[in-house]
């Protein structure tokens, strides 16, 4: 029987500090209610979030919007929330697997209530110049994913978007004003990006046009394969191009820290010393906050004094683990310090990425 | 046949007129189509509940004279969390009201648990995009200590941990008869994404409760009613546990249900025509 006792937080052996920094573009959403919508704004279509108090990165939000960059739908499809077997009718070929395999079905109704549930709509009060009667085309035009991953919007066995032969894989027709829900079904986990290309319609006569592009998360509780998946997840296409803001070692907000220190401890670095109580006896501990299962090896080490750079690998135990739901992979982790000279002696955790 | 027929017809005129006739008295809401909320709050300070009407861009409801406002309600309070004072009247937002009656033309069926109901396609299930009223669900059960004076720098949090919804049968009634001593029956039920159906509750069945294991959601389900007719649908709220323990609310909606105006028209041409033939015997035989 263990009992963790914080004490003194803020130790500075890794260069992180907490900046306040909300993370990158593309913020986990995973739970409660938004829509894909379009507003008008300098005379073209753009799509955003429309949010309904939904959680994004652990917290209920009430920002009435976010950017399509601004978000991912993240569905965590863990032990809890299973995906769900594909029936054998043929109605539902277009899952595109087989009877008996997983899809990954967000659901239309807010049930499960630990995935996103997410509609469409035309409600933005900057549509009304365009026409209070129109009609608003919401098709999609391409999509990057999973090799072998297959999307479906649908209602059941009613299908209004399927990629399995191609593109464009759909539309949608929504009236304005209005606002409708669906269920997003993904064949594999992985991330995907939804190209969708937006249209106003008036009498048939296309008014407006837009385009955007909106991200989704599917993974089955576990964390991002490797740097090269994170960055593929967080990061908007044109950056993941660029190596001097998505490579490892950029520091594309100017903060002094680098993208491989956000990847392997989390936007908000944290090292906590702590005080770990065990069958009566006191031991000391470090709790931090760090990625597992993702091509790195994150050690914890030791050094007499500062200046040296000989640093060893640090005895000690793994005490207890706290997974972060809104970042499948992070979890927080408390270490038992067995050595007897820390009361002397520097610790940090070091990730080191294997060789590409 | 044609007696019955005609029994079912008197049944379904009175049903509609006393609908149509029924005057929307100030606080009376009423939804006619497209999409609202029934929409839960908990006052801590005071131990009571709120139940509004939350106005969306679709909803066609009359009625919407009294806009909820948090700090103006009398009992209301400061530590409200999510929700939408409207900008006047009938605008988006949320709404106070006396009584809540949706008035729903149907028409398809769908059996629930071996029960053949007559539903309202809610936003998200079967066949979508039909444009009934669709009454949703809008649960806020959370708080901001910090509005409500809490020095201690206490931010939103919980207070329950879950909450259900349970259909009260005994004070439910079907054209003013307890629900339990008539043979119809609601249903709140969902499409599971694969065209099967998962009743929150379904009065046919001993199933009378739904739990969500959540205090903050906002979700659309079918009303599902056996029969065509005018109900009164008494719920039972309850915040379960947490930070301020069990506490449960009553709620009632009224439902009007009636067949759509087109299968209306369909059944009166086919009695129309019944009769015409009828008549046509009677001058053969005469």
């Amino acid at each position: 029987m263990i009992r963790i006792v914080k004490c003194i937080y803020l130790w500075a052996l890794i260069p992180l500090m907490a900046f306040g920094f909300d993370g990158f573009g593309f913020l986990p959403y995973t739970r409660d209610h938004m829509d894909i919508a379009v507003r008008l704004e300098d005379g073209e279509l753009v799509g955003f979030w429309d949010n309904d108090f939904a959680t994004v990165n652990g917290q209920i939000n009430s920002a009435p919007s976010f950017p399509a960059a601004g978000l991912r739908a993240l569905g965590v499809f863990d032990e809890a929330t299973p995906p769900l077997p594909r029936p054998a009718p043929a109605q539902w070929d277009f899952f595109g697997v087989a009877a008996g395999e997983p899809i990954y079905m967000l659901p239309s109704s807010g049930d499960p209530v630990t995935l996103p549930y997410l509609g469409l709509n035309a409600e933005d009060p900057s549509l009304m110049p365009l026409g209070a009667n129109n009609e608003y085309r919401f098709t999609l035009v391409d999509m990057t994913g999973p090799e072998g991953g297959v999307f479906s919007l649908h209602v059941g066995a009613t299908v209004y978007m399927n990629t399995l032969e191609g593109f464009p894989a759909g539309s949608v027709l929504v009236d304005r004003g209005g606002h409708y829900h669906y269920n997003w079904t993904f064949s594999l986990p992985g991330t995907y990006d939804l190209y969708f290309e937006f249209e106003a319609l008036n009498g048939g006569s296309v008014v407006a046009t837009g385009s955007d592009m909106f991200r989704f998360q599917i993974t089955t509780g576990g964390g991002f394969d490797d740097y090269e998946h994170w960055r593929r997840t967080v990061f908007t296409p044109d950056q993941i191009e660029d190596e001097t803001i998505s490579g490892p070692h950029a520091t594309p907000l100017d903060d002094g820290v680098s993208n491989m220190q956000r990847f392997a401890f989390g936007d908000e670095a944290t090292f906590e010393w702590v005080w770990i109580e065990e069958d009566g006896d006191l031991f000391p501990g470090i709790r931090s906050f760090m990625r597992q299962d993702s091509g790195m090896n994150i050690s914890a080490q030791y050094s007499p004094q500062l200046v040296s750079t000989d640093w060893e690998d640090a005895d000690v135990t793994l005490e207890e683990t706290e997974r972060v739901f809104h970042d499948p992979g992070m979890e927080w982790r408390t270490y038992r310090i067995n050595h007897t000279y820390m009361i002397t002696g520097f610790f940090r955790l070091r990730a080191v990425l294997p060789a590409p | 046949m044609n007696k019955i027929t005609t029994k079912w017809l008197a049944a379904l005129l009175v049903s509609t007129v006393g609908f149509q006739t029924t005057p929307s008295a100030a606080q009376n809401i009423e939804l006619n189509g497209g999409s609202g909320d029934i929409f839960f709050l908990y006052n801590s300070s005071a131990g009571v509940w709120n139940t509004v009407f939350r106005v969306k861009t679709s909803t066609d409801a009359t009625g919407l004279t009294n806009p909820f406002n948090a700090s103006s309600t009398p009992s209301t309070w400061d530590g409200i969390l999510g929700n939408q004072v409207p900008t006047e009247a009938g605008a988006n937002g949320d709404h106070i009201y006396e009584t809540l009656t949706v008035n729903l033309n149907v028409t398809q069926t769908l059996s629930v648990d071996g029960t053949d109901f007559f539903f309202a396609d809610a936003n998200g299930h079967f066949t979508n995009n039909v444009p009934t009223a669709d009454l949703g669900l809008r649960i806020r059960l959370r708080e901001d200590q910090v509005a409500m004076g809490d020095s201690l720098g206490n931010t939103n949090f919980n207070q329950f941990a879950n909450f259900t919804f349970a259909i009260n049968t005994e004070l439910s009634t079907f054209n003013g008869v307890a629900l339990e001593d008539t043979s119809a029956h609601v249903s709140l039920f969902a499409n599971d994404g694969l065209d099967g159906t998962a009743a929150l509750f379904n009065s046919a069945t001993t199933n009378l409760e739904g739990t969500f294991n959540t205090v903050w959601t906002h979700t659309h389900r079918n009303w599902g009613f056996s029969e065509y007719g005018e109900y009164s649908v008494v719920l039972d709220v309850t915040g379960v546990g947490g930070e301020h323990g069990d506490s449960t609310h009553q709620a009632t909606v009224g439902f009007n249900v009636i067949p759509e105006p087109s299968t209306f028209a369909l059944v009166l041409v086919g009695l129309g025509f019944g009769g015409f033939i009828r008549k046509k015997r009677l001058q053969n035989l005469g």
